[in-house]
């Protein structure tokens, strides 16, 4: 499937201010990907189910599925705001004290393939490749 | 490397020109009409009606009842509370008082016909009074403060003002979540205790025929340890009792039962076709509405339990007092039980 | 005496929870109280709607009518408020309001759910105007100062319209008389081919 990230409404950049903001981080709880009906049917996962996103760098990131027919068939979208979490671990523990933010979640980033301008050295984070499976 | 990316690159390249396809352009050809596919419905009444008829859809709010936008149910429940409960209720309660009263004069208080003996025979042991005591207390406090929640903001605020009157209203409250439990306990046990004496039998529709020997002096048809109408009364309590109960456990933990759901289901199974789909809300509102209803019913008949208990009847009131009653009174009211006790007491040898 | 009133303009609302995030912060607003929320429609689908949420401050408000303890009071400009120290946190206004505007503290275990929190209209509560107890209580009370609600204020499309009744009839009636049906966005005409 085509894994794509973007923005999202409640938070901003890497989300470590915005998802210390207990206002904007009560809107956006989970980190999520959003996929078609159409894939989630086929790998029997519903909306709200954790499942496994896993992309041929051999990252794989854990997070919750949001079922809409926002996405096309075939195309995944991750919200890149989330950190914290690490293939599935819960990393809290390791913020310095009172430094973690309220909302953790799986860093979108670290299952992006390995692609970068050749002119820039900017990281291609807008389209990849993964396998969504349920957990 | 380059064949893998050459390769990743193809795959896109033909699935951006394969996605192109799928997006319609006949949105150029509506001639002035809003393109039906991108409003995605050309009337909205459609998307009202599913919210106007309480459906959900969809927040960023945890809370699963945020995601109705409007549920009117809310208005029809307010509209039974305020209106036939409250009502009816009154009614009931004031007109089972006025009975009573009309009773009183006319019939006036019910003698011990051969007058009090000095015998005493054992009625009710400790647990039995316990169990008893323990309900029926608790029914009182639980009945008064549960009409404080219905009526008090009328009869009892305008008395002693919203300040007082909330203090009062916040410890009944209390009262009442915490003492539901210790009616439970006491309904329990009263079942367990009399379950065996209170089974209906033929001897109840004689002495419903006799209309139970009350409006005629002097009439005492036959009964055991418990007449048909206290049978009636026990009965009524054990369920009334159990279903307020359970309501009430509902309001106490609201939004995370679905009886209602259940019974209609189970109600289905017998021919009933009633809806079966409620909302965490519809639940907690049918089981507010209930839960008044049936303790409205049980207090209608438990002040005549209580009028009978003790005013109403010479001699009643010692079977829970004490628990030892007069003589007279027993052989007179529950002839039968007496003499199954006297054979307890002095078995008669075998001949 | 004007009539306050809110109107969330669904055609206009992008569900980007700026009101709701606007109010939490000028009220400072507990984690799980939601006073305002937005809800959406068909999310995903094509004729997504959305729609921000509060107490409407009705005129014959269900809350007022089905309270025990009678805590609630309708001010002169028609905003419906109620006392904390009055409520005991029966939750009934809950179950009579059509909007879910009745907040709580405690999710109600045991029966037990905090005093009622719900959205003021901006206009705090019986307390002395503009005074560190009403702001404890029940957030800022920007209508003492001649605003109108943050909420409002703060809707970046302005599809969330508060004030005095009539006045937001008519804004929302020149939108309607304008755009017709559709998004009064400049440019829908020119991305869609349509004229005018």
């Amino acid at each position: 499937m085509i894994l794509t990230s973007g923005r999202l409404v409640e938070y901003e950049g890497g989300g470590d201010e915005t998802r210390s903001n207990p206002w904007l981080a009560e809107l956006q709880q989970d980190m999520f990907v959003e996929m078609n009906p159409f894939d989630a049917n086929g790998k029997n996962i519903r909306n709200g189910d954790m499942v496994w996103v896993k992309t041929p760098e051999g990252a794989q990131i854990k997070v919750m599925a949001q079922v809409t027919e926002r996405v096309a068939k075939g195309v995944a979208f991750l919200p890149f705001h989330f950190g914290g979490h690490l293939e599935g671990k819960d990393l809290r523990s390791k913020y310095p004290e009172g430094a973690d933010p309220y909302v953790l979640g799986e860093s979108a980033n670290t299952a992006f393939t390995y692609g970068y301008d050749s002119v820039t050295l900017m990281q291609e984070s807008k389209c990849s490749l993964c396998t969504i499976e349920r957990v | 490397m380059l064949r893998k990316y050459l390769g990743v690159l193809a795959i896109l390249a033909t699935l951006f020109i394969g996605a192109t396809g799928t997006v319609t352009p006949a949105m150029a050809q509506t001639n002035g009409e809003v393109p039906g596919t991108a409003l995605g419905i050309k009337s909205d009444t459609d998307l009202w009606r599913f919210v106007r008829t309480g459906n959900a859809g969809s927040t960023q709010m945890k809370d699963e009842l945020s995601a109705v936008m409007i549920q009117s149910e809310g208005d029809n429940w307010r509209a039974f509370r305020n209106g036939p409960l409250s009502v009816y209720g009154a009614y009931g309660l004031a007109g089972i008082i006025g009975l009573l009263v009309i009773f009183y004069v006319v019939r006036g208080r019910i003698r011990i016909d051969a007058g009090p003996s000095e015998d005493r025979i054992m009625r009710f042991g400790t647990i039995d009074r316990f169990a008893h005591w323990l309900m029926a207390g608790s029914f009182v406090v639980l009945g008064i403060t549960g009409l404080n929640l219905l009526y008090g903001r009328y009869v009892l605020l305008p008395v002693i003002g919203k300040d007082a009157f909330a203090t009062i209203t916040t410890f009944g409250k209390y009262a009442h979540n915490y003492l539901a439990f210790a009616f439970m306990l006491g309904l329990g046990l009263s079942f367990v205790l009399w379950v065996r004496h209170n089974i209906p039998n033929k001897l109840d529709l004689k002495w419903l025929a006799m209309g139970g020997g009350i409006f005629v002096k002097g009439a005492h048809p036959p009964a055991r340890k418990f007449n048909a109408g206290q049978k009636i009364i026990f009965w009524a309590v054990m369920i009334g009792g159990l279903s307020v109960s359970m309501s009430g456990i509902a309001l106490m933990f609201p939004f995370q039962t679905h009886m209602f759901a259940e019974t209609f289901a189970l109600l289905n199974s017998i021919g009933f076709s009633l809806p079966t789909d409620f909302t965490p809300l519809q639940e907690q509102q049918m089981n507010q509405l209930w839960h008044g209803v049936v303790s409205l019913g049980l207090m209608t008949m438990i002040v005549a339990h209580i009028y009978i208990g003790s005013v109403g009847m010479e001699g009643a009131l010692d079977a829970m007092n004490s628990g030892m009653v007069d003589r007279n009174w027993a052989k007179e009211h529950h002839n039968l039980w007496v003499e199954e006790e006297d054979q307890k007491a002095n078995p008669k040898p075998a001949e | 005496m004007a009539r306050m009133k809110f109107l969330c303009d669904a055609e206009r609302c992008i569900e980007c929870n700026a009101c709701v995030t606007a109010c939490k912060n000028e009220h400072e607003v507990p984690w799980g109280v939601n006073r305002r929320r937005v809800v959406t429609i068909q999310d995903g689908k094509p004729g997504e709607r959305s729609i921000s949420v509060a107490c409407m401050h009705c005129s014959d408000a269900p809350c007022t009518a089905v309270c025990p303890v009678d805590c609630f009071y309708q001010t002169e400009q028609g905003v419906v408020l109620h006392s904390k120290d009055l409520c005991i946190g029966c939750g009934y206004c809950f179950y009579a309001c059509p909007f879910g505007a009745p907040q709580y503290p405690q999710a109600g275990n045991y029966g037990s759910r905090g005093k009622m929190d719900k959205c003021t209209f901006c206009a705090g509560g019986p307390e002395e105007d503009m005074s560190s107890l009403e702001f404890q209580k029940y957030g800022r009370n920007r209508l003492a100062e001649g605003k109108l609600p943050i909420c409002a204020e703060m809707c970046s499309t302005k599809a969330l319209l508060a004030g005095d009744g009539d006045q937001v009839a008519n804004i929302f009636r020149e939108r309607i008389v304008a755009r017709g049906f559709g998004s009064g966005a400049w440019g829908w005409g020119t991305a869609y081919s349509i004229k005018g």
